[in-house]
Protein backbone atom coordinates (compact mmCIF):
# COMPACT_ATOMS: atom_id res chain seq x y z
CA UNK A 1 0.00 0.00 0.00
CA UNK A 2 2.88 2.71 0.98
CA UNK A 3 5.06 1.44 -2.06
CA UNK A 4 2.23 2.33 -4.26
CA UNK A 5 1.57 5.53 -2.28
CA UNK A 6 5.28 6.36 -3.30
CA UNK A 7 4.97 5.40 -7.05
CA UNK A 8 2.35 7.37 -6.94
CA UNK A 9 3.85 10.30 -5.90
CA UNK A 10 6.66 10.10 -8.27
CA UNK A 11 3.97 9.67 -11.33
CA UNK A 12 2.66 12.89 -10.12
CA UNK A 13 6.56 14.85 -10.08
CA UNK A 14 7.10 13.46 -13.74
CA UNK A 15 3.49 14.62 -14.68
CA UNK A 16 4.13 18.37 -12.86
CA UNK A 17 7.71 17.97 -14.97
CA UNK A 18 6.00 17.58 -18.02
CA UNK A 19 3.76 20.40 -17.37
CA UNK A 20 6.21 22.75 -17.36
CA UNK A 21 7.01 22.79 -20.78
CA UNK A 22 10.98 22.02 -20.82
CA UNK A 23 11.72 19.29 -21.99
CA UNK A 24 11.50 15.90 -19.84
CA UNK A 25 15.22 14.92 -20.00
CA UNK A 26 16.52 18.99 -19.66
CA UNK A 27 13.61 19.02 -16.62
CA UNK A 28 15.34 16.08 -14.60
CA UNK A 29 18.88 17.77 -15.74
CA UNK A 30 18.00 21.17 -14.12
CA UNK A 31 16.70 19.82 -11.03
CA UNK A 32 20.31 18.29 -9.66
CA UNK A 33 22.11 21.03 -11.36
CA UNK A 34 19.93 24.23 -9.89
CA UNK A 35 20.30 22.56 -6.39
CA UNK A 36 23.92 22.23 -6.81
CA UNK A 37 24.01 25.68 -7.95
CA UNK A 38 22.22 27.09 -4.86
CA UNK A 39 23.52 24.99 -2.55
CA UNK A 40 27.21 26.39 -3.78
CA UNK A 41 26.22 29.84 -4.06
CA UNK A 42 24.57 29.84 -0.43
CA UNK A 43 28.15 28.55 1.21
CA UNK A 44 30.03 30.62 -0.66
CA UNK A 45 28.11 34.03 -0.12
CA UNK A 46 27.16 33.91 3.38
CA UNK A 47 28.50 32.91 6.68
CA UNK A 48 24.68 32.15 8.04
CA UNK A 49 25.37 28.92 5.60
CA UNK A 50 24.95 26.42 8.51
CA UNK A 51 21.80 27.98 9.88
CA UNK A 52 20.56 29.15 6.34
CA UNK A 53 20.82 25.77 4.49
CA UNK A 54 18.92 23.69 6.27
CA UNK A 55 16.30 26.34 7.22
CA UNK A 56 15.92 26.13 2.85
CA UNK A 57 14.83 22.58 3.52
CA UNK A 58 12.32 23.14 6.37
CA UNK A 59 10.92 25.66 3.72
CA UNK A 60 10.01 23.15 1.22
CA UNK A 61 9.14 20.35 3.73
CA UNK A 62 6.27 23.05 5.17
CA UNK A 63 3.77 21.86 2.00
CA UNK A 64 3.68 18.61 3.08
CA UNK A 65 2.45 19.21 6.99
CA UNK A 66 -0.79 20.87 4.96
CA UNK A 67 -3.54 19.66 7.77
CA UNK A 68 -5.83 18.55 4.76
CA UNK A 69 -3.01 16.80 3.23
CA UNK A 70 -2.32 14.69 6.37
CA UNK A 71 -6.46 14.21 7.60
CA UNK A 72 -6.58 12.25 4.15
CA UNK A 73 -3.60 10.21 4.95
CA UNK A 74 -5.05 9.37 7.81
CA UNK A 75 -8.05 8.56 6.89
CA UNK A 76 -6.55 6.32 3.89
CA UNK A 77 -3.68 4.38 5.74
CA UNK A 78 -4.45 5.04 9.54
CA UNK A 79 -2.15 6.92 12.22
CA UNK A 80 0.48 4.26 12.45
CA UNK A 81 1.24 4.07 8.68
CA UNK A 82 0.49 7.96 7.87
CA UNK A 83 3.25 9.19 10.74
CA UNK A 84 5.81 6.65 8.64
CA UNK A 85 4.69 7.77 5.22
CA UNK A 86 5.42 11.85 6.65
CA UNK A 87 8.70 10.82 8.21
CA UNK A 88 9.79 8.75 5.16
CA UNK A 89 8.60 11.73 2.87
CA UNK A 90 10.48 14.25 4.85
CA UNK A 91 13.66 12.27 5.32
CA UNK A 92 13.94 11.50 1.52
CA UNK A 93 13.36 15.40 0.46
CA UNK A 94 16.19 16.19 2.96
CA UNK A 95 18.87 13.69 1.56
CA UNK A 96 20.71 16.19 -0.83
CA UNK A 97 20.67 18.79 1.90
CA UNK A 98 22.44 16.32 4.03
CA UNK A 99 24.88 14.83 2.08
CA UNK A 100 25.90 18.32 1.07
CA UNK A 101 25.80 19.71 4.83
CA UNK A 102 27.94 16.24 5.16
CA UNK A 103 30.40 17.04 2.45
CA UNK A 104 30.67 20.47 3.92
CA UNK A 105 31.30 18.97 7.74
CA UNK A 106 28.75 20.75 9.08
CA UNK A 107 27.87 17.88 11.82
CA UNK A 108 25.59 19.59 13.75
CA UNK A 109 23.67 21.12 11.50
CA UNK A 110 23.34 17.76 9.99
CA UNK A 111 21.74 16.74 12.96
CA UNK A 112 19.27 19.41 13.81
CA UNK A 113 18.26 19.29 10.06
CA UNK A 114 17.18 15.53 10.27
CA UNK A 115 15.79 15.45 13.76
CA UNK A 116 13.69 19.00 12.71
CA UNK A 117 12.37 17.56 9.34
CA UNK A 118 11.10 14.02 11.62
CA UNK A 119 9.78 16.59 14.21
CA UNK A 120 7.82 17.89 11.09
CA UNK A 121 6.54 14.75 10.11
CA UNK A 122 5.04 13.93 13.50
CA UNK A 123 4.27 16.96 14.36
CA UNK A 124 0.14 17.84 13.43
CA UNK A 125 -1.86 20.73 14.03
CA UNK A 126 -4.26 19.77 16.14
CA UNK A 127 -6.25 23.33 16.83
CA UNK A 128 -6.97 25.83 14.55
CA UNK A 129 -5.87 29.08 16.14
CA UNK A 130 -8.92 31.80 15.59
CA UNK A 131 -7.05 35.05 16.73
CA UNK A 132 -5.85 36.61 13.44
CA UNK A 133 -2.95 39.14 13.69
CA UNK A 134 -3.57 42.26 12.71
CA UNK A 135 -1.41 43.95 9.40
CA UNK A 136 0.17 47.09 8.64
CA UNK A 137 -0.94 46.98 5.05
CA UNK A 138 -3.53 48.54 2.46
CA UNK A 139 -7.22 47.55 3.44
CA UNK A 140 -8.21 45.94 0.40
CA UNK A 141 -5.18 43.48 -1.07
CA UNK A 142 -4.91 40.29 -0.04
CA UNK A 143 -1.51 39.15 -1.13
CA UNK A 144 0.64 40.96 1.53
CA UNK A 145 -2.16 40.59 4.75
CA UNK A 146 -1.19 36.61 3.80
CA UNK A 147 2.30 37.05 2.98
CA UNK A 148 2.88 38.86 6.35
CA UNK A 149 0.67 35.90 8.50
CA UNK A 150 2.05 33.06 7.17
CA UNK A 151 5.64 34.58 7.41
CA UNK A 152 5.46 36.38 10.60
CA UNK A 153 8.25 33.81 12.45
CA UNK A 154 10.62 34.21 9.43
CA UNK A 155 10.08 38.00 9.64
CA UNK A 156 10.66 38.17 13.59
CA UNK A 157 13.52 36.54 12.58
CA UNK A 158 15.03 38.61 10.22
CA UNK A 159 14.71 41.67 11.89
CA UNK A 160 16.28 40.17 14.98
CA UNK A 161 19.22 39.65 12.16
CA UNK A 162 18.89 43.17 11.50
CA UNK A 163 19.44 44.10 15.22
CA UNK A 164 22.35 41.93 15.32
CA UNK A 165 23.75 43.91 12.05
CA UNK A 166 23.54 46.90 13.31
CA UNK A 167 24.39 45.97 17.10
CA UNK A 168 27.70 44.61 15.44
CA UNK A 169 28.14 47.45 12.60
CA UNK A 170 28.00 45.08 9.71
CA UNK A 171 26.23 47.07 6.83
CA UNK A 172 26.19 43.47 4.29
CA UNK A 173 23.98 41.64 6.88
CA UNK A 174 21.60 44.85 6.97
CA UNK A 175 21.32 44.82 3.40
CA UNK A 176 21.15 40.92 3.55
CA UNK A 177 17.88 41.36 5.64
CA UNK A 178 16.32 43.91 3.23
CA UNK A 179 16.78 41.61 0.57
CA UNK A 180 15.85 38.40 2.40
CA UNK A 181 12.20 39.93 3.19
CA UNK A 182 11.95 41.02 -0.46
CA UNK A 183 12.13 37.46 -1.47
CA UNK A 184 9.72 36.45 1.09
CA UNK A 185 7.31 38.95 0.07
CA UNK A 186 8.62 37.73 -4.19
CA UNK A 187 7.78 33.58 -3.06
CA UNK A 188 4.49 35.05 -2.32
CA UNK A 189 3.52 37.03 -4.95
CA UNK A 190 4.95 34.62 -7.97
CA UNK A 191 2.05 32.00 -6.71
CA UNK A 192 -1.41 32.28 -8.72
CA UNK A 193 -4.60 33.15 -7.25
CA UNK A 194 -7.66 31.50 -8.21
CA UNK A 195 -9.21 33.10 -11.15
CA UNK A 196 -12.14 34.33 -9.45
CA UNK A 197 -9.66 36.95 -7.13
CA UNK A 198 -8.85 38.48 -10.55
CA UNK A 199 -12.23 37.94 -12.22
CA UNK A 200 -13.94 40.02 -9.86
CA UNK A 201 -12.07 43.51 -10.63
CA UNK A 202 -14.60 45.93 -12.80
CA UNK A 203 -11.25 46.96 -14.76
CA UNK A 204 -9.23 46.63 -17.64
CA UNK A 205 -5.96 44.09 -17.54
CA UNK A 206 -4.54 47.84 -17.85
CA UNK A 207 -5.70 49.58 -14.60
CA UNK A 208 -5.53 46.14 -12.83
CA UNK A 209 -1.78 45.38 -13.39
CA UNK A 210 -1.22 49.28 -12.35
CA UNK A 211 -3.37 49.03 -9.38
CA UNK A 212 -1.76 45.69 -8.37
CA UNK A 213 1.89 47.41 -8.89
CA UNK A 214 1.05 50.26 -7.09
CA UNK A 215 0.03 47.92 -4.15
CA UNK A 216 3.36 46.13 -4.09
CA UNK A 217 5.08 49.17 -4.35
CA UNK A 218 3.51 50.68 -1.34
CA UNK A 219 3.36 47.57 0.73
CA UNK A 220 7.09 46.45 0.20
CA UNK A 221 8.18 49.44 1.06
CA UNK A 222 5.87 49.51 4.30
CA UNK A 223 7.07 45.93 5.12
CA UNK A 224 10.95 47.08 4.72
CA UNK A 225 10.33 50.49 6.22
CA UNK A 226 11.92 49.13 9.89
CA UNK A 227 15.07 48.26 7.82
CA UNK A 228 15.62 50.58 4.97
CA UNK A 229 14.75 53.46 7.91
CA UNK A 230 17.27 51.90 10.30
CA UNK A 231 19.90 51.42 7.70
CA UNK A 232 19.56 55.11 6.84
CA UNK A 233 20.16 56.45 10.26
CA UNK A 234 22.91 54.25 11.53
CA UNK A 235 25.20 54.02 7.83
CA UNK A 236 23.43 57.78 6.84
CA UNK A 237 26.82 57.28 4.73
CA UNK A 238 25.45 54.19 2.55
CA UNK A 239 22.08 56.24 1.48
CA UNK A 240 22.42 55.76 -2.16
CA UNK A 241 24.07 51.87 -2.10
CA UNK A 242 20.40 51.40 0.61
CA UNK A 243 18.04 53.31 -1.93
CA UNK A 244 19.54 51.27 -5.25
CA UNK A 245 18.90 48.02 -3.11
CA UNK A 246 15.29 48.87 -2.40
CA UNK A 247 14.79 49.86 -5.66
CA UNK A 248 15.74 46.96 -7.20
CA UNK A 249 14.44 45.07 -4.72
CA UNK A 250 10.27 46.69 -5.61
CA UNK A 251 11.68 46.12 -9.22
CA UNK A 252 11.78 42.44 -8.77
CA UNK A 253 8.83 41.98 -6.54
CA UNK A 254 7.04 43.83 -9.99
CA UNK A 255 9.00 41.91 -12.59
CA UNK A 256 7.77 38.44 -10.17
CA UNK A 257 3.91 39.93 -10.39
CA UNK A 258 3.95 40.53 -14.47
CA UNK A 259 5.28 36.87 -14.47
CA UNK A 260 2.44 35.60 -12.28
CA UNK A 261 0.02 37.07 -14.46
CA UNK A 262 1.98 36.79 -17.86
CA UNK A 263 1.48 32.59 -16.96
CA UNK A 264 -2.11 33.30 -15.22
CA UNK A 265 -4.10 31.60 -14.46
CA UNK A 266 -1.24 28.61 -14.13
CA UNK A 267 1.89 28.40 -12.39
CA UNK A 268 4.83 30.18 -13.55
CA UNK A 269 6.45 27.31 -16.02
CA UNK A 270 10.63 26.53 -15.30
CA UNK A 271 11.40 27.77 -18.40
CA UNK A 272 9.34 31.30 -17.36
CA UNK A 273 11.43 30.76 -13.92
CA UNK A 274 14.68 30.32 -15.47
CA UNK A 275 14.11 33.55 -17.43
CA UNK A 276 13.15 35.49 -13.87
CA UNK A 277 16.28 34.19 -12.62
CA UNK A 278 18.59 35.46 -14.77
CA UNK A 279 17.12 38.72 -15.15
CA UNK A 280 17.53 38.86 -11.02
CA UNK A 281 20.85 38.04 -11.79
CA UNK A 282 21.48 41.09 -14.11
CA UNK A 283 19.53 43.85 -12.96
CA UNK A 284 19.60 46.63 -15.83
CA UNK A 285 17.69 43.78 -17.57
CA UNK A 286 14.20 43.99 -15.38
CA UNK A 287 13.79 47.62 -17.80
CA UNK A 288 13.09 45.26 -20.42
CA UNK A 289 11.61 42.55 -18.83
CA UNK A 290 8.98 44.86 -17.28
CA UNK A 291 7.72 46.29 -20.39
CA UNK A 292 7.47 43.14 -21.89
CA UNK A 293 5.98 40.21 -19.50
CA UNK A 294 3.50 43.37 -18.94
CA UNK A 295 2.31 43.40 -22.24
CA UNK A 296 2.31 39.73 -21.93
CA UNK A 297 0.05 39.77 -18.55
CA UNK A 298 -1.93 42.31 -20.67
CA UNK A 299 -2.59 40.06 -23.43
CA UNK A 300 -3.31 37.28 -20.66
CA UNK A 301 -5.60 38.66 -18.63
CA UNK A 302 -8.10 40.41 -21.77
CA UNK A 303 -9.88 37.25 -21.28
CA UNK A 304 -10.68 37.80 -17.73
CA UNK A 305 -11.05 41.88 -17.49
CA UNK A 306 -12.74 43.55 -19.60
CA UNK B 1 -31.55 41.46 -19.74
CA UNK B 2 -29.05 38.54 -20.25
CA UNK B 3 -29.40 37.48 -24.26
CA UNK B 4 -27.53 33.86 -24.75
CA UNK B 5 -27.41 33.17 -28.39
CA UNK B 6 -26.16 29.99 -29.87
CA UNK B 7 -23.90 29.37 -26.55
CA UNK B 8 -21.45 26.41 -27.41
CA UNK B 9 -18.48 24.86 -25.59
CA UNK B 10 -16.27 22.16 -26.17
CA UNK B 11 -13.67 20.50 -23.83
CA UNK B 12 -11.37 18.81 -26.99
CA UNK B 13 -14.22 16.97 -28.84
CA UNK B 14 -16.16 16.79 -25.82
CA UNK B 15 -19.25 19.16 -26.30
CA UNK B 16 -20.14 20.25 -23.01
CA UNK B 17 -23.02 22.82 -24.30
CA UNK B 18 -25.18 22.64 -27.54
CA UNK B 19 -26.85 25.60 -28.74
CA UNK B 20 -27.60 27.51 -25.96
CA UNK B 21 -30.70 30.13 -26.41
CA UNK B 22 -32.16 31.60 -23.59
CA UNK B 23 -33.11 35.18 -22.49
CA UNK B 24 -32.78 36.08 -18.31
CA UNK B 25 -35.06 38.88 -17.84
CA UNK B 26 -34.98 41.83 -15.02
CA UNK B 27 -37.44 40.93 -12.24
CA UNK B 28 -37.21 37.01 -12.40
CA UNK B 29 -35.72 34.21 -10.60
CA UNK B 30 -34.99 31.39 -13.22
CA UNK B 31 -34.16 28.12 -11.93
CA UNK B 32 -31.51 25.75 -13.65
CA UNK B 33 -31.82 21.82 -12.98
CA UNK B 34 -30.04 18.76 -14.23
CA UNK B 35 -27.96 15.92 -13.53
CA UNK B 36 -24.12 16.30 -12.42
CA UNK B 37 -21.81 17.02 -15.55
CA UNK B 38 -25.17 18.34 -17.54
CA UNK B 39 -23.01 21.26 -18.14
CA UNK B 40 -24.46 23.86 -15.42
CA UNK B 41 -21.21 24.92 -14.08
CA UNK B 42 -19.51 25.42 -17.36
CA UNK B 43 -23.08 27.46 -18.38
CA UNK B 44 -22.36 29.67 -15.19
CA UNK B 45 -18.79 30.28 -16.11
CA UNK B 46 -19.36 30.99 -19.96
CA UNK B 47 -21.75 33.37 -18.69
CA UNK B 48 -18.93 34.91 -15.95
CA UNK B 49 -16.08 35.14 -19.22
CA UNK B 50 -14.08 32.62 -17.41
CA UNK B 51 -15.01 30.38 -19.94
CA UNK B 52 -13.83 30.91 -24.04
CA UNK B 53 -16.91 29.58 -25.66
CA UNK B 54 -18.66 30.46 -29.24
CA UNK B 55 -21.66 32.04 -29.89
CA UNK B 56 -22.85 35.64 -27.63
CA UNK B 57 -23.99 36.08 -24.67
CA UNK B 58 -25.40 40.29 -24.16
CA UNK B 59 -26.11 42.39 -21.36
CA UNK B 60 -27.38 45.81 -20.60
CA UNK B 61 -26.17 46.99 -17.75
CA UNK B 62 -22.44 45.83 -20.23
CA UNK B 63 -20.15 44.05 -19.77
CA UNK B 64 -21.96 41.43 -18.10
CA UNK B 65 -18.91 40.03 -15.66
CA UNK B 66 -18.62 43.98 -14.12
CA UNK B 67 -22.18 43.62 -13.43
CA UNK B 68 -22.49 39.97 -12.07
CA UNK B 69 -22.31 38.43 -8.27
CA UNK B 70 -21.31 35.15 -8.87
CA UNK B 71 -21.29 32.26 -6.26
CA UNK B 72 -19.91 29.18 -6.96
CA UNK B 73 -20.33 26.13 -5.31
CA UNK B 74 -17.47 25.95 -3.24
CA UNK B 75 -16.14 29.01 -2.77
CA UNK B 76 -12.03 29.71 -1.88
CA UNK B 77 -10.47 32.00 0.58
CA UNK B 78 -7.16 33.21 0.27
CA UNK B 79 -5.18 31.37 3.59
CA UNK B 80 -4.67 33.94 6.34
CA UNK B 81 -7.33 36.27 5.21
CA UNK B 82 -10.06 37.29 7.94
CA UNK B 83 -14.04 37.42 6.91
CA UNK B 84 -13.78 41.51 6.83
CA UNK B 85 -10.81 41.92 4.71
CA UNK B 86 -12.32 39.19 2.13
CA UNK B 87 -15.58 41.60 2.04
CA UNK B 88 -13.42 44.62 1.87
CA UNK B 89 -11.73 42.92 -1.16
CA UNK B 90 -15.05 42.42 -3.19
CA UNK B 91 -15.72 45.65 -2.63
CA UNK B 92 -12.72 47.27 -3.73
CA UNK B 93 -12.95 45.39 -6.49
CA UNK B 94 -16.09 46.81 -7.30
CA UNK B 95 -15.05 50.14 -6.73
CA UNK B 96 -16.46 50.82 -3.59
CA UNK B 97 -16.26 50.97 0.03
CA UNK B 98 -17.32 49.13 3.15
CA UNK B 99 -19.50 50.70 5.55
CA UNK B 100 -21.32 49.82 8.48
CA UNK B 101 -20.09 46.47 8.47
CA UNK B 102 -21.65 45.51 12.02
CA UNK B 103 -25.20 46.05 10.69
CA UNK B 104 -24.40 44.28 7.21
CA UNK B 105 -22.64 41.07 8.89
CA UNK B 106 -26.35 39.80 8.42
CA UNK B 107 -25.70 35.98 9.04
CA UNK B 108 -23.67 36.93 12.18
CA UNK B 109 -20.32 35.75 11.02
CA UNK B 110 -16.74 35.75 13.14
CA UNK B 111 -15.76 38.55 10.41
CA UNK B 112 -12.45 38.77 12.44
CA UNK B 113 -11.24 35.29 11.94
CA UNK B 114 -9.47 33.58 9.26
CA UNK B 115 -12.20 32.53 6.52
CA UNK B 116 -10.20 29.28 5.85
CA UNK B 117 -11.53 28.47 9.56
CA UNK B 118 -15.37 28.96 8.45
CA UNK B 119 -17.33 26.34 8.36
CA UNK B 120 -18.87 25.09 4.63
CA UNK B 121 -22.13 26.75 5.96
CA UNK B 122 -20.16 29.85 7.27
CA UNK B 123 -18.04 29.83 3.83
CA UNK B 124 -20.75 29.86 1.32
CA UNK B 125 -22.60 33.25 3.24
CA UNK B 126 -19.44 34.76 3.46
CA UNK B 127 -19.22 34.65 -0.49
CA UNK B 128 -22.88 34.92 -0.59
CA UNK B 129 -22.49 38.26 1.61
CA UNK B 130 -19.48 39.36 -0.47
CA UNK B 131 -21.60 39.77 -3.98
CA UNK B 132 -24.47 41.66 -2.58
CA UNK B 133 -22.32 44.45 -1.13
CA UNK B 134 -21.16 44.73 -4.67
CA UNK B 135 -24.91 45.89 -5.78
CA UNK B 136 -24.66 43.84 -8.69
CA UNK B 137 -27.04 43.81 -11.08
CA UNK B 138 -27.45 39.67 -11.92
CA UNK B 139 -26.94 36.74 -9.34
CA UNK B 140 -25.83 33.35 -10.61
CA UNK B 141 -25.89 31.24 -7.17
CA UNK B 142 -24.77 27.85 -7.70
CA UNK B 143 -26.09 25.74 -5.09
CA UNK B 144 -26.56 28.59 -2.85
CA UNK B 145 -28.47 26.15 -0.06
CA UNK B 146 -25.86 23.58 0.30
CA UNK B 147 -24.19 23.13 3.24
CA UNK B 148 -26.44 25.96 4.98
CA UNK B 149 -28.53 25.93 8.31
CA UNK B 150 -31.84 26.08 8.57
CA UNK B 151 -32.04 30.41 9.81
CA UNK B 152 -30.09 30.88 7.12
CA UNK B 153 -31.85 29.23 4.34
CA UNK B 154 -34.73 31.18 5.43
CA UNK B 155 -32.54 34.59 5.15
CA UNK B 156 -31.40 33.82 1.20
CA UNK B 157 -34.92 32.45 0.19
CA UNK B 158 -35.91 36.49 1.67
CA UNK B 159 -32.89 38.07 -0.12
CA UNK B 160 -33.91 36.38 -3.16
CA UNK B 161 -36.70 37.71 -3.28
CA UNK B 162 -36.37 41.36 -2.14
CA UNK B 163 -33.45 40.87 -5.39
CA UNK B 164 -36.15 40.38 -7.08
CA UNK B 165 -38.59 42.94 -6.16
CA UNK B 166 -35.61 45.34 -7.10
CA UNK B 167 -35.76 44.27 -10.58
CA UNK B 168 -32.60 42.10 -10.18
CA UNK B 169 -32.32 39.00 -12.74
CA UNK B 170 -31.40 35.85 -10.46
CA UNK B 171 -30.08 32.77 -11.89
CA UNK B 172 -30.61 29.63 -8.98
CA UNK B 173 -29.57 26.25 -9.36
CA UNK B 174 -29.93 23.36 -6.97
CA UNK B 175 -30.51 19.62 -6.38
CA UNK B 176 -33.09 20.40 -4.04
CA UNK B 177 -36.07 20.56 -6.19
CA UNK B 178 -37.75 22.29 -3.29
CA UNK B 179 -35.75 25.36 -3.04
CA UNK B 180 -36.26 25.79 -6.91
CA UNK B 181 -40.25 25.72 -6.66
CA UNK B 182 -40.17 28.25 -3.86
CA UNK B 183 -38.42 30.97 -5.14
CA UNK B 184 -38.19 30.39 -9.36
CA UNK B 185 -40.38 31.89 -11.46
CA UNK B 186 -39.01 29.97 -14.55
CA UNK B 187 -37.26 25.92 -14.04
CA UNK B 188 -34.88 25.23 -17.28
CA UNK B 189 -33.86 21.54 -17.53
CA UNK B 190 -30.46 21.62 -19.02
CA UNK B 191 -29.67 17.93 -20.28
CA UNK B 192 -26.63 16.96 -22.16
CA UNK B 193 -25.05 20.30 -22.87
CA UNK B 194 -28.82 21.80 -23.89
CA UNK B 195 -32.12 23.25 -22.73
CA UNK B 196 -34.53 20.55 -23.02
CA UNK B 197 -37.37 22.00 -21.07
CA UNK B 198 -38.89 25.20 -19.60
CA UNK B 199 -40.79 25.04 -17.39
CA UNK B 200 -43.21 27.93 -15.66
CA UNK B 201 -44.34 28.14 -12.22
CA UNK B 202 -47.51 26.36 -12.73
CA UNK B 203 -46.33 23.09 -13.70
CA UNK B 204 -43.77 22.91 -11.30
CA UNK B 205 -45.37 19.81 -10.02
CA UNK B 206 -45.32 18.16 -12.82
CA UNK B 207 -41.86 18.54 -13.69
CA UNK B 208 -40.89 17.19 -10.25
CA UNK B 209 -42.87 13.64 -10.59
CA UNK B 210 -41.21 13.36 -13.84
CA UNK B 211 -37.66 13.83 -12.54
CA UNK B 212 -38.87 11.39 -9.59
CA UNK B 213 -40.48 8.50 -12.24
CA UNK B 214 -37.32 9.20 -14.54
CA UNK B 215 -34.40 8.88 -11.72
CA UNK B 216 -35.28 6.80 -8.48
CA UNK B 217 -37.30 4.30 -8.84
CA UNK B 218 -35.40 2.05 -11.40
CA UNK B 219 -32.00 3.16 -10.47
CA UNK B 220 -32.08 2.13 -7.32
CA UNK B 221 -33.23 -1.16 -7.76
CA UNK B 222 -30.51 -1.48 -10.60
CA UNK B 223 -28.66 -1.40 -7.39
CA UNK B 224 -30.08 -4.64 -5.74
CA UNK B 225 -29.38 -3.42 -2.17
CA UNK B 226 -29.81 -6.48 0.14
Amino acid sequence: MMKHYFILQSQLIHRHLLASGLPIGLAYLFIPVAFLGVSILVFEKTELAPILYPVLCLTLLIPFSNQRRNEFLQISFGDRRQQLIRIMENLIITIPFVIFLLYQLQWLSTIALIAAATAMAVWQKKYVWRFSFPTPFARHQFEFNAAFRHSFILLISIMAIHVIAITVENFNLGIAALLFILVIMMQHLSHPEPEYYVWNYASTPRLFLLQKSKMVVTNAIILSSPIWASLIIFFPDQILLIITFEAIGIAVLIATLMSKYAAFPYEMSIAQGIALALVISFPPALLVYIPYTYHLSKKRLSNLLR
Amino acid sequence: MIQIENLQKSYGSKSVLKNINITFEPGKVYGIVGENGAGKTTLFRCMAGLEMHQGTINSNPSPLKNHLGLLVTDPYFFPKITGLEYLKFMCHARKLSLHDWETKNIFELPLNEYAETYSTGMKKKLALLGILLQENHYFILDEPFNGVDIQSNLIITDIIHQLKALNKTIILSSHIFSTLSDNCDEIHVLKDGTFAQRVTKEDFKKLELEMKEQSAGPRISALGLK
